[in-house]
């Protein structure tokens, strides 16, 4: 830099010592290869619809629509995406209304405890549920059926492998995250808005449907519109539930294609492009719901929620809070325990048929070890590489002030509104291609988890740090403190409680995930949930039961040990 | 370095469309203390934060002690944390996962300080801000009042060549407010560091301020010493946002000018003799005269000018004084008066103010 004057030169250099540590280097890095890490496969998906030549050919010989125009074959896969979809919003949203409102506005008893437990839907995962309910409402050998030819009953009572069967598992499923979704919107209620109607003369009822629905509704609607957009990308309830009865829906029909011989890459494509944009208008619905729609109950302010005394009817509420996290949670998670122990899978209990020889040739299968082992590996390296990438981005979106944080956030909230199956199959392609041969490797899950997961990571971590008064940060920097400074003294460990939950969440997230591994593990490099889904369509359901619960057991260790190792490094620190 | 003068040129500073200061050019003189008052919104804080470095603003220019620390051409920017000022935040901004003693101990710590002297200073600073004992608690158990000491402890540890304030009184109960004005007062006076100060608070500008900068809508209204603000505001704006005063329009009587005063005539024909403080009067004048400057009393006063008869239509006690709304000259005048025995409603009196206080204002 060129300064017209002597004295001014002083000034010079500390300009461009100012600029050297700078943060606006590392943000474009960073900021650019993550961008790159998204983008880069969705080129490669939608470059793959449109390819119209030899199928297996890559690059494609030529491009066309030919892939779109042809979907009109598929109609009824997409009609039965849209049935599933819209039955399973609709159960979820009227789960997750009935207990937001019983949990946030009357008096039943335990309310707190139910509040707690209302995750635990979450945690039992779609796998297990579909694994669990096909077990208890199979046409022939689920349990309810047994029951109801023991009692006489003539060819079954209910059947699973339908489009309803499917919509019920993920509705019990997605039901604890709309609940999440309505209740937050509840409790943000300013309660003197609804006095104020009171004290004006206004009975409870008009209150009620003048008042209180009107504030929560774009509430609802968001929370709906997002489940449905979930619904859509949805995989391994469909999968599991759906495959036997050969009932389709938009992914696992994606799965379908790309899995069977020879593969049809280019109309599983333009399949995965049409879900991915059916789903980004819903996502773009809904921040256009709850950006309008805020304004009047969310205030920031974390109100005390009006109790109301609702008498006699506590006992009826609380069987409807009991009630769903039986079918959600306590039934799933017993029949798979039950089913876990028995040689052959029989509704009703006799001594000779248990059994601990599942979990003895689970864990003598040299096939599920490592596969457990890779996932717990993976799992790990997911979770900490994702915290400080994931911990930065968000830093840099929302308090670097660098320019275009705003399209970085956008690129990166991108995975949200790709399924995990569809956004796979883009690097399934990508990566075939790349020059470092990482496809069939650990590294490409590695990346890919990294990668779906950017929205889960990014959501948790920049919650914790919206909440953090920038003044702290600025304060820091008053008393001369420079960026790298700050970050290490003041940001980083007013983060630490917000890392250590997105740590968390990432680690079983990953070790979980079934739609992106399913497509991109390699046969040398198993995880452990798609060879679940494996077992269960290939061996015996009472082993596959062994393998689930060995899973859940596995995270539950692994994160005993992480723990108990945290607590004595942050003991022996403090001291 | 414990002193520095700062200059503020042309300052605008933008956010997005919004233009939150338009144009502000002030000096704080090395040791002074200078307030900046005015509504919320006025841009005092976004002025505040740009001679920080928190806010990059879109043109003008900021020296510290004679050093460009901003500037749009050349362009200059020193990053906050090389201006070698300091802050007290209107939340506190006190770290909570910190103890009391290594919140203050930062800005020493962050410049390499040996250990020793990091402890005796932060030691002296918490003494003087009168919680030496608290040093070890964690600083997420401190109250209102208590953050607000540590946040001023931290601020001046370091020797800042100027500390920043913004709003810092504003989140404590007015009790509480009271004793921390004048406990500030006395720790700026002896530690004697040029300030900048941010408030919308008349009594706080007015108690700790050497000089006092109006605000509005990002532009300043009038620049001057407590008792000039207060007393001859310029225009209606400063007139009322600093304390109560009544407004009298009328027309010019030149012909009964004198001894540099103006004369304006009242629509009811009343005679308001006041004085321009150099500022140019037209054919029509407005001025203004702070209620608690407005006497009233039973007999006519024996001064030649500026008394006239009024009476009482409604008191209002209010503890310190008693506030009269007064119908005079076929409109309405406020009065704040502290004299003992009060007049009655209805009760026929004489208003009288010395033409000092009626001042015109700028139109």
């Amino acid at each position: 830099m060129e300064l017209d004057h002597g004295a001014l030169t002083r000034r010079g250099v500390e300009l461009r010592e100012g600029w050297l540590p700078g943060p606006q280097l590392v943000s474009l890095v960073v900021g650019g290869a993550a961008a790159v890490l998204v983008l880069y496969p969705i080129a490669y998906l939608i470059q793959a619809s449109l390819s119209v030549g030899d199928p297996q050919a890559r690059p494609p010989e030529a491009y066309g629509l030919d892939n779109f125009t042809g979907l009109g074959r598929y109609a009824h896969i997409f009609g039965n995406t849209l049935q599933v979809a819209a039955v399973a919003t609709v159960l979820a949203v009227v789960v997750g209304f009935t207990m937001g409102w019983i949990l946030s506005r009357t008096n039943v008893p335990g309310r707190a405890a139910f509040e707690q437990l209302m995750a635990m839907p979450y945690y039992v995962t779609p796998l297990m549920g579909a694994l669990a309910w096909a077990l208890i409402g199979a046409p022939s050998s689920g349990f309810i059926n047994q029951a109801w030819q023991a009692l006489g009953g003539k060819s079954h009572l209910i059947d699973i492998n339908t489009a309803w069967g499917i919509a019920w598992v993920m509705a019990l499923f997605e039901g604890s995250v709309a609940f999440v979704m309505i209740g937050a919107v509840m409790k943000s209620m300013d309660p003197s808005l609804e006095e104020a109607s009171q004290v004006l003369g206004a009975g409870r009822l008009r209150t009620m449907l003048r008042i209180t629905l009107p504030l929560v509704l774009p509430g609802v609607l968001g929370a709906a519109v997002f489940v449905f957009a979930e619904m859509l990308g949805s995989f391994s309830a469909a999968l599991v539930l759906g495959l036997p009865s050969r009932f389709y829906v938009v992914t696992t029909a994606m799965y379908q294609l790309v899995s069977q011989y020879p593969p049809r890459f280019p109309t599983a494509a333009a399949m995965g492009v049409s879900l991915f944009a059916v789903m980004f208008a819903m996502v773009w619905i809904y921040r256009r719901i709850v950006r309008a729609g805020t304004y009047v109950t969310i205030t920031g302010k974390a109100f005390r929620p009006r109790v109301m005394d609702v008498g006699p009817l506590r006992w009826p509420l609380l069987a409807i809070c009991v009630g769903y996290l039986t079918v959600a949670v306590i039934l799933p998670v017993l029949t798979i325990v039950y089913v876990s122990f028995q040689r052959l899978t029989m509704a009703f209990p006799r001594a000779d048929n248990f059994t601990l020889d599942n979990y003895a040739t689970a864990l003598s299968l040299d096939a599920v070890r490592s596969a457990l082992g890779n996932s717990l590996v993976l799992g790990v390296a997911t979770a900490t590489i994702g915290i400080f990438l994931m911990g930065f981005l968000s830093w840099l979106i929302y308090r670097s002030r660098i320019p275009g944080a705003g399209a970085i956030e956008y690129v990166l909230m991108f995975p949200q509104a790709v399924p995990r199956l569809v956004f796979a199959f883009g690097m399934l392609w990508a990566w075939l291609v790349f020059p470092i041969p990482i496809y069939g490797t650990l590294w490409l899950l590695l990346i890919a988890y990294l990668t779906v997961f950017l929205p889960l990571g990014l959501r948790t971590i920049s919650g914790v740090i919206l909440q953090i008064d920038k003044s702290l940060e600025e304060s820091a920097q008053m008393c001369g403190a420079s960026w790298g400074h700050r970050l290490r003294t003041v940001t980083m460990p007013l983060l630490k409680p917000g890392l250590v939950a997105a740590w968390l969440l990432l680690f079983i997230a990953s070790v979980r995930e079934l739609g992106a591994s399913i497509l991109l593990m390699g046969p040398k490099a198993k995880v452990i949930t798609p060879a679940i889904v494996e077992s269960w369509f290939s061996t015996s359901s009472e082993l596959t039961a062994a393998m689930a619960l060995l899973q859940t057991l596995a995270v539950v260790v692994a994160l005993g040990v992480l723990f108990a190792v945290a607590r004595r490094a942050v003991q022996q620190g403090g001291e | 370095m414990a002193q520095a003068s700062i200059d503020v040129r042309d300052l605008v500073v933008r956010y997005g469309d919004v233009v939150a200061v338009r144009g502000v050019s002030f000096t704080v003189g090395a040791g002074e203390h200078v307030t900046l008052l005015g509504p919320s919104g006025c841009g005092k804080t976004t002025t505040l934060r740009a001679i920080a470095g928190l806010e990059r603003p879109a043109s003008g220019e900021i020296a510290i002690g004679g050093r460009p620390v901003f500037s749009s051409r050349p362009s200059v920017n020193v990053p906050a944390e090389r201006r070698g000022l300091s802050m007290v935040f209107q939340s506190y901004a006190i770290w909570p996962h910190m103890s009391v003693f290594d919140n203050v101990a930062y800005g020493l710590r962050v410049r390499k300080r040996p250990e020793a002297e990091v402890t005796s200073r932060v030691r002296e600073a918490l003494e003087l801000v009168q919680l030496g004992d608290l040093s070890a608690r964690s600083a997420s158990r401190l109250s209102g009042g208590q953050q607000q000491r540590v946040a001023l402890a931290r601020a001046f540890v370091f020797g800042p060549s100027v500390l920043l304030f913004d709003e810092p009184l504003s989140n404590l109960d007015a009790k509480l407010r009271a004793e921390m004005r004048v406990e500030l007062k006395e720790l700026q006076r002896r530690l004697d560091i040029t300030s900048v100060y941010v408030t919308h608070d008349l009594e706080e500008a007015l108690a700790i301020s050497d000089r006092i900068v109006v605000m509005r809508d990002g532009v300043i209204e009038q620049v001057g010493d407590p008792s000039e603000i207060y007393d001859r505001p310029r225009n209606t704006f400063v007139a009322d946002f600093v304390g109560s005063a009544n407004l009298i329009r009328g027309r010019r009587r030149t012909d009964l000018e004198r001894d540099g005063q103006v004369v304006i005539e009242t629509a009811g024909g009343s005679l308001v003799h006041g004085t321009a403080v150099g500022r140019p009067a037209g054919a029509e004048a407005l001025m203004a005269v702070r209620t608690v400057r407005l006497r009233l009393e039973r007999t006519r006063p024996a001064t030649p000018v500026n008394a006239w008869a009024a009476r009482i239509r409604r008191r209002v006690f209010q503890g310190d004084f008693t506030q009269y709304h007064v119908d005079w000259d076929g409109g309405r005048l406020i009065v704040r008066s502290a004299a003992g025995e009060p007049m009655a409603e209805g009760e026929e009196v004489f208003v009288s103010a010395d033409p000092r206080h009626c001042v015109v204002l700028e139109e």
